[in-house]
C-alpha cells in the first residue's frame, strides 16, 4: 500500500542470508485490520492501517473513541482475544511476523520487546500484590536472575520514574498511592524488561492536569535516555503534539492523516483534522462561538460507503462516496481525502 | 477581608453564596463510642472538602470554577444548586435563602437553580422516554399541564438542536454529545435562571465538545442565564466564562476576570495550571511541571495548602493562611507572595 508515510525514502533490503526480507525500521504494520464480530455483526475496528517507526521515534495516534486506536495498540501487543481477531495484515517488529505468532512467542515478546502502558493503572496493578512482588515478577517471568538481583533492579526502576523513598513503597499497594503514582509503577513495571517499544494507550487522560504535565515529562526523558520508541494513543491533540515527532490521525478505524508534527499543526490536509484543531478552546477568541464539526462519529456497524467523515464535511462531494487512497502530499505527509487543504491553517489566536 | 467585601448592590447579585463551608465527618462506629468511653482516644476523621468560600454572582454572569480533583468544586457546586446542605454559611438567591441546610425554602425559588452534570448517562433514567424525561419536573411542580406537555418538550428540544419527533427514544438511542444536549433539555424545562454546570463537556469527545460549549454560550444569551460553569480544564473556563475562581484544597485561591486570566494570574498555582495547558499549535515541547501532588485533605499542609508545592513559599506560608484579598479590578487573591 502506498499507505505508510516514509516509506519513499526507507527501502526494504534482504538480510546478508538472502532469507526473508528484513525491514530496516523498528515497526512495520501493514495492511492491518482488525474486526470483533459480534451479535450484530462484524465491526471493523481497525480497517486497513499501514505505519512505520523507527527506533527512538515518538508517533502520536490521535483518534476519537470508536476511531480504533486502542485496538490498534492491543493488535500491536497481541492482546485481541475471541470475538476480536486480527482478519488481515502483517506486523512486523524488527522484521519478525507478530500476526499469527503462537501465544508462547508472544509471551516472549511482551515485556522485553514490547512494553504497554494504560489509561487506568489499577487495571494493570493487581491490588492484592505488593508493587515490589509486582516489579520483581514481571523480571523474573523474562530473566533468569536471583531475586536479589531482580529486587535491586526494581528499586532503581521506581528511582528512575521518580517515586518519592522507593524503598517504603516497595512494600506498598496500589491502593495505597494516587493516580499519578501509580502510573509512574506501571511505567517502572513496563520498562523493567527493556522493551524497545513502549504503547502508551491515553496514560494521562485519568489524571489532574499537574499530575498530566509530570508524567509527559517523565516519559518525555526515559524516551530520550534509552532511545525508546513510543507510541503515544490519545484522544487529545494537543497532548500528543507536546510528544510525537509524528501524528497519525484515525478516524472510523482507518488512518486518514499522518505526518510530522509540525507539519501536521501547521498545514493540516483533512478537514477532520481541520476541525480537531480549530474546535480546540485555546485557538478561538474567548466568548466565540467555536468552530464545532457538525454531527457524531458514525457507528461501528454502520459506516458510510466511501469517506467515513464525508457525512459531517464541509468539502464533501459526490466522489467522496468512493474511498479516498491515503496519498503523499509531500514527503511523509499522507492524507486520505479527495478535496485536502492545501493552504496553511489560518492561525488561531493562541498561535 | 473578602472579595467584593464592599460588596454589590443586592439587585445585582443573582447568587450569593456567604461564607459556606462543608466539613465530611465519619461518625464514629460501635466499635469507636465502645473505646472512647473506656477513655481510649479515637481519632475523628473530618475533612473540610469547602473552607469559608464567598461568592458573588451577578445575573447573566458566568463565572467559572476551576480546580484539581479533590479541590471541593463538585461539592461547593452541589451547595450552589441546593443538592447538598452546607456545615456552615448560607447560599442565596435575589435576597432569599436556597441552601438545603434553611428552614423550608419555598420550591419555586428552587426551581430556579438548576445543574447539569458531567455523565449523563447517570443523570438520565434509562427506562424512561426522552420526553417524559424532560416534561417530568415542569409536570410535577405544575409549570406544564400535561396536555401542552408535549408540545412544550418539541419546543425545548428544539431549542437545544436535536429533532423533536426524538421524544419518544430512550436515552440510550443517543450519542453522548446529544444526551448531554438532553440533559440541558430536562434542566431548562422548569425555565431556570440560574444552571450550574460540573464538567459538562469532560466526558464527551473532543469534536462534540466544540458542539456542547456552543450551545450552552447560546442558550445562555437567549435565556440570560447565569451561570456556575465547573471544570477541570482552564482553556475551556477561559473560553466560555466571564470570571474565574481557582480552588485549592476547599479554598478559592484567586477570582479573576477570564479573559485576563491567561496574562496576569497572580497566585503561583494559577500560573502553574496556566503552564500546563497544552498548546495544539506549540508543537513538541519541554514540560517544567510543578512538583508534587494535591495533599490529602484529610491532613491538609499547615498554613497555605498549597506550600509544599509552591516555588515561592516563605516561613510565613507555612504557619499562616493568606486571605483572600480584595484587588482592583474585580481581582483577588490568597497569596503572601502573590504577582
Amino acid at each position: 500500500m502506498s499507505a505508510a508515510p516514509g516509506r519513499s525514502q526507507a527501502s526494504s533490503h534482504r538480510s546478508p542470508q538472502g532469507e526473508a526480507p528484513v525491514s530496516a525500521a523498528l515497526l512495520d504494520v501493514e495492511n492491518l485490520c482488525t474486526s470483533f464480530f459480534t451479535e450484530d455483526g462484524e465491526v471493523r475496528s481497525v480497517d486497513g492501517v499501514s505505519l512505520r517507526l523507527e527506533r527512538g521515534e515518538v508517533l502520536g495516534l490521535v483518534g476519537e473513541s470508536g476511531s480504533g486506536k486502542s485496538v490498534m495498540g492491543l493488535s500491536l501487543m497481541g492482546l485481541i482475544d475471541s470475538p476480536g481477531k486480527i482478519v488481515a495484515g502483517s506486523i512486523r517488529l524488527d522484521g519478525e511476523e507478530l500476526v499469527g505468532a503462537p501465544e508462547h512467542a508472544m509471551r516472549r515478546l511482551r515485556g522485553p520487546r514490547l512494553g504497554m502502558i494504560f489509561q487506568d493503572p489499577l487495571m494493570s496493578l493487581n491490588p492484592v500484590l505488593r508493587i515490589e512482588t509486582t516489579l520483581i515478577e514481571t523480571l523474573l517471568a523474562h530473566e533468569f536472575i536471583d531475586s536479589a538481583t531482580a529486587h535491586r533492579r526494581a528499586l532503581a526502576a521506581l528511582t528512575d520514574v521518580g517515586i518519592p523513598s522507593p524503598a517504603q513503597r516497595m512494600r506498598g499497594y496500589p491502593h495505597e498511592m494516587s493516580g499519578g503514582m501509580r502510573q509512574r509503577v506501571a511505567i517502572a513495571a513496563a520498562l523493567l524488561p527493556g522493551p524497545q517499544l513502549l504503547i502508551a494507550d491515553e496514560p494521562t487522560t485519568a489524571l489532574d492536569v499537574t499530575i498530566q504535565s509530570q508524567i509527559l515529562h517523565l516519559l518525555q526523558n526515559l524516551v530520550a535516555a534509552r532511545g525508546l520508541a513510543l507510541i503515544m494513543i490519545s484522544h487529545d491533540l494537543s497532548v500528543v503534539a507536546s510528544l510525537a515527532d509524528r501524528v497519525a490521525v484515525m478516524y472510523a478505524g482507518r488512518i486518514v492523516e499522518s505526518g510530522p508534527v509540525q507539519q501536521i499543526l501547521s498545514r493540516p490536509a483533512h478537514p477532520y483534522t481541520r476541525g480537531l484543531i480549530h474546535s480546540a478552546p485555546v485557538m478561538s477568541e474567548p466568548g466565540t462561538p467555536l468552530p464545532q464539526i457538525r454531527g457524531a462519529p458514525p457507528s461501528p456497524l454502520g459506516r458510510p460507503a466511501g469517506c467515513a467523515f464525508a457525512p459531517r464535511c464541509d468539502r464533501a462531494s459526490s466522489s467522496c462516496t468512493s474511498m479516498p487512497a491515503l496519498t503523499d502530499l509531500h514527503i511523509g505527509h499522507a492524507v486520505r481525502c479527495w478535496h485536502p487543504h492545501l493552504e496553511a491553517r489560518l492561525p488561531g489566536i493562541a498561535a | 477581608m473578602t472579595a467584593h467585601a464592599e460588596g454589590l448592590p443586592v439587585q445585582d447579585v443573582a447568587l450569593e453564596l456567604r461564607h459556606v463551608g462543608k466539613i465530611f465527618a465519619q461518625e464514629p462506629d460501635w466499635i469507636a463510642r465502645i473505646l472512647r468511653r473506656l477513655g481510649v482516644a479515637i481519632q475523628d476523621y473530618r475533612l473540610v472538602a469547602v473552607h469559608d468560600i464567598n461568592l458573588q454572582i451577578a445575573p447573566g454572569e458566568m463565572v467559572g470554577l476551576v480546580g484539581e480533583s479533590g479541590c471541593g468544586k463538585s461539592t461547593l457546586g452541589r451547595i450552589a444548586a441546593g443538592l447538598r446542605a452546607p456545615t456552615s454559611g448560607e447560599v442565596s438567591y435575589k435576597g432569599v435563602r436556597v441552601d438545603a441546610a434553611g428552614t423550608r425554602m419555598p420550591a419555586r425559588e428552587r426551581l430556579k437553580i438548576q445543574m447539569v452534570f458531567q455523565d449523563p448517562m447517570a443523570s438520565l433514567n434509562p427506562r424512561r422516554r426522552v420526553g417524559e424525561l424532560i416534561a417530568e419536573g415542569a409536570v410535577y411542580h405544575g409549570l406544564w399541564t400535561r396536555t401542552e406537555a408535549a408540545q412544550r418538550v418539541a419546543d425545548l428540544l428544539v431549542e437545544v438542536g436535536l429533532d423533536p419527533s426524538h421524544a419518544h427514544r430512550y436515552p440510550h438511542q443517543f450519542s453522548g454529545g446529544q444526551r448531554q444536549r438532553i440533559a440541558i433539555a430536562q434542566a431548562l424545562s422548569v425555565n431556570p435562571d440560574v444552571l450550574v454546570c460540573d464538567e459538562p463537556v469532560a466526558a464527551l469527545d473532543v469534536s462534540i465538545q466544540a458542539q456542547v460549549l456552543n450551545l450552552l454560550m447560546e442558550l445562555r444569551q437567549r435565556r440570560n442565564l447565569t451561570c456556575l460553569f465547573i471544570s477541570h480544564d482552564l482553556a475551556v473556563i477561559r473560553h466560555v466564562c466571564d470570571r474565574v475562581a481557582v480552588m485549592y484544597l476547599g479554598r478559592i485561591v484567586e477570582l479573576a476576570p477570564a479573559r485576563s486570566i491567561f496574562e496576569d494570574a497572580q497566585h503561583p498555582y494559577t500560573r502553574a495550571l496556566l503552564g500546563e495547558i497544552l498548546r495544539i499549535d506549540g508543537g513538541r515541547r519541554q514540560f517544567t511541571p510543578i512538583q508534587g501532588e494535591l495533599p490529602s485533605p484529610l491532613n491538609p499542609p499547615s498554613g497555605c495548602a498549597f506550600h509544599p508545592r509552591c516555588p515561592k513559599a516563605s516561613a510565613i506560608c507555612a504557619s499562616e493562611a493568606p486571605p483572600l484579598q480584595a484587588q482592583q479590578g474585580g481581582w483577588a487573591v490568597a497569596c503572601h507572595h502573590p504577582g
